[in-house]
């Protein structure tokens, strides 16, 4: 059994459903278009990073839409099949894009023999992949917040050539920076992220910290000062069912600037051994992949940026 | 020549009558205060130490194998610059189980840069910062709500402890039942920093050393400096911790001896206190500590005056000393120095040489007190030469700060204006005649 093939605006289309079912790649000679046809999003994932993850040319570069129909059971955020894909057709409704499924046609007849190598792990053909599907689809390299990512943002099209998070972060960051070096990458800031400096993970958990014992557990309670008995306290020693009462002098507090005011606020470790009070807590991090502790200057601070292919580039992956 | 003669010529022309009509209050009153009895209860009280000697070691023995935790909490403002010293003195005490509370009232310099830099080396065991000033008694509140001690030390933080200092405030705790504050001894550090700072290191050898050792043995000692005091935390918590100053550390004195605490002085627990180096700031200085002597020994503890069922002889003649010796002499000065203007100003060549006389012999008498029961005596001596000025500091100059100071509160009520407090502190005080 194979998929169906129908035709449609002299273009021959492929339904992909036993394609995504059974996790094998079809004929890419078979159709100049893929439209994927199949409601379940994990397998369709899989299937399209099996599709980016090839080294043949015309697979990697075959069109292939989603189709808005089934677009609601495409609900986990963080696979966004749509950055994977070329997009949502309606009703098989490709009128507008035939143009562009000719160019790729063209492109890929020009260079399929050039697109032959050894080894397909080096960063050159890597580099040359991302340049044919950016160049002819006119896309900025552009990360997009990933949970799912290592560091939160991915370069979702780039990353999918990796099978581990952690391949897919360095490496993709490796060969876009090599790119840049090269002068075939121009990049614009993007943002900046702070990761760990044990993993480079950018899940990361923040909070004050007892500088005594270390420890996570503090409470932080107002400084009150009640002018008329210069009794001065935490707001705990005051409050007396909602109301605010001096524990010296029985007085009800009342007007906060004139009875009273608040000159700051304190720390207590709520470790029984501890108790420490404070009013400068360190923060600390911690890592929520590896668990490594750390303090927010020790992070690694990297800067993200989206990338465009320069002449140069364009003059590498052209040959 | 000439002035010896006339000198001379005055002692002859001097009869007791005469003497007691224009002095009377120097023979009933200063010399048996200032010199009979304070001499005779200052040998009695050396000499009793001597024989209890047992009882005090005794005592130095319980603090040491009990060894409480002790507070030492200093409260200040703009104090920054002076606590890499306090920490030093700190450090080098003898006694070592103890915790260093500062409190930084609303700084406006560098201070809580300094201090927190204490605090991460670990030097400053809890460092708490009011971002907006509260006054002395807030802070030091503030301070005495995060205090874990048993004993609580209230220390200046421009003063410096010697080694032993604090050992020696706490030992009066095991040494006496029922003692609610020990209050340290205080020493001049800037003595020859001018002739000010001179003669107030006089001033505190006779009025701090010598008369609290006195007054401490009469059991009527009422005011445990807020340079160095001790005290049992309880006993803070007891009384509610500080009230609004200026003078807030005698007031706490006041209300522990309410509550039935003996207060207790002790002059081997030596404390040296940088004091006022000009004319202008020791004026500003006494004025406001002579206020709160009607503001809080007048009114707001009017009380220990009344015979009620509080009543407390030791308490009432604790003030009555206190406010007759200052306040009551004052006005007997006053009065008879524009008497003598008035009735006979011809006599005045005569009369003050004589006064002076007196009050030179006097001074001298008092410093021979302190140089007998000090150990440093070099550095007394050194000062010798200074107590014939000391008539005139203490006669005229203090005289005069002190009287302008009672009239200034008793009509005008000038402590609540007194920029030492945040005004909305004293406005609240006023408000409830605290």
């Amino acid at each position: 059994m194979s998929d169906t093939i129908i035709e449609k605006y002299g273009k021959k289309i492929m339904l992909l459903t036993e394609a995504i079912e059974n996790g094998k790649l079809p004929d890419a000679k078979a159709a100049d278009l893929w439209v994927i046809n199949h409601t379940d999003e994990i397998l369709v994932s899989s299937f399209l990073h099996k599709m980016i993850r090839s080294n043949d040319l015309s697979i990697y570069l075959k069109p292939i839409y989603l189709q808005k129909e089934f677009k609601s059971s495409y609900k986990t955020k963080e696979l966004r099949l749509k950055y994977l894909t070329d997009g949502y057709v309606t009703a098989l409704d490709f009128a507008d894009k035939v143009p562009f499924i000719e160019e790729i046609s063209t492109f890929v007849a020009k260079y399929k023999a050039k697109r032959k190598s050894n080894d397909y792990q080096t960063n050159e053909f890597l580099f040359l992949k991302t340049f044919d599907y950016f160049y002819t689809r006119k896309k900025t390299i552009n990360p997009t917040l990933n949970r799912n990512s290592l560091a939160g943002y991915s370069y979702r099209r780039i990353e999918a050539y990796f099978y581990h998070n952690r391949d897919a972060f360095f490496t993709s960051r490796m060969l876009l920076q090599e790119a840049y070096q090269k002068g075939w990458l121009s990049r614009q800031y993007k943002d900046t992220s702070h990761l760990c400096h044990n993993c480079s993970s950018g899940f990361l958990n923040y909070r004050e910290s007892c500088p005594k014992c270390g420890q996570h557990n503090l409470q932080a309670t107002a400084i009150i000062h009640h002018f008329r008995c210069a009794y001065v306290g935490t707001e705990k020693d005051f409050i007396v069912n909602d109301k605010l009462i001096c524990p010296k002098c029985s007085a009800a507090l009342k007007n906060l600037g004139v009875d009273y005011d608040k000159p700051g606020k304190t720390y207590r470790c709520k470790n029984t051994t501890c108790s420490h009070t404070f009013q400068e807590a360190p923060v600390e991090v911690c890592c929520v992949d590896c668990e490594t502790e750390q303090a927010p200057d020790q992070l690694i601070v990297k800067k993200i940026y989206k990338y465009n292919i320069t002449s140069l580039g364009i003059e590498k992956g052209l040959f | 020549m000439d002035f010896w003669e006339n000198y001379f010529q005055m002692w002859h022309r001097m009869n007791w009558r005469t003497m007691m009509h224009w002095g009377w209050y120097i023979f009933i009153l200063d010399i048996p205060r200032f010199f009979v009895i304070e001499g005779l209860v200052l040998f009695y009280s050396i000499y009793e130490r001597k024989q209890t000697s047992a009882s005090w070691n005794k005592a130095r023995e319980m603090l040491l194998n009990q060894n409480p935790l002790v507070t030492v909490l200093v409260p200040g403002h703009n104090e920054g610059k002076h606590l890499y010293k306090l920490i030093n003195s700190f450090k080098s005490q003898t006694y070592t189980n103890m915790e260093l509370v500062v409190v930084d009232d609303g700084s406006t310099d560098n201070t809580p840069l300094i201090a927190r830099s204490f605090e991460k080396k670990g030097l400053i065991d809890c460092f708490i910062r009011a971002e907006v000033r509260g006054g002395k008694a807030a802070a030091a509140n503030l301070g005495l709500r995060h205090a874990k001690g048993r004993f609580v030390v209230h220390l200046d933080a421009d003063s410096s402890l010697q080694e032993d200092a604090i050992e020696k405030i706490l030992i009066p705790f095991f040494r006496y039942p029922n003692v609610g504050a020990v209050g340290g001894n205080l020493r001049v550090r800037n003595k020859e920093q001018s002739l000010t700072t001179t003669m107030q290191f006089l001033e505190y050898l006779q009025s701090i050393n010598v008369s609290r050792i006195v007054l401490s043995k009469l059991r009527i000692y009422k005011m445990v400096s807020g340079a160095f005091g001790a005290f049992p935390i309880e006993v803070l918590h007891r009384v509610g911790g500080w009230d609004i100053g200026p003078g807030l550390d005698g007031d706490i004195t006041v209300k522990i001896r309410k509550i039935n605490k003996r207060i207790v002085f002790e002059e081997q627990a030596v404390c040296r206190t940088h004091v006022p180096v000009t004319w202008k700031a020791l004026s500003k200085q006494r004025l406001r500590w002579s206020r709160s002597l009607i503001r809080f020994r007048v009114r707001k503890h009017s009380d220990v005056w009344k015979p009620d069922r509080n009543f407390k002889i030791n308490n009432f003649i604790a003030f009555f000393e206190n406010l007759f010796f200052s306040l009551a002499l004052d006005i007997v000065w006053v009065f008879y120095m524009f008497k003598i203007i008035i009735e006979d100003p011809q006599f005045l060549l005569i009369w003050f040489p004589f006064k002076y006389s007196i009050y030179l012999l006097m001074a001298l008498a008092q410093f021979f007190f302190a140089l007998a029961i000090n150990k440093d005596k070099k550095n007394l001596l050194a000062a010798l030469l200074y107590v014939p000025l000391y008539p005139f500091y203490m006669g005229y100059y203090m005289r005069i700060v002190r009287t302008i100071s009672y009239i200034d509160e008793w009509f005008f009520y000038d402590s609540y204006k007194d920029p030492w407090n945040p005004p909305k502190t004293s406005r609240k005080a006023r408000e409830h005649d605290m």
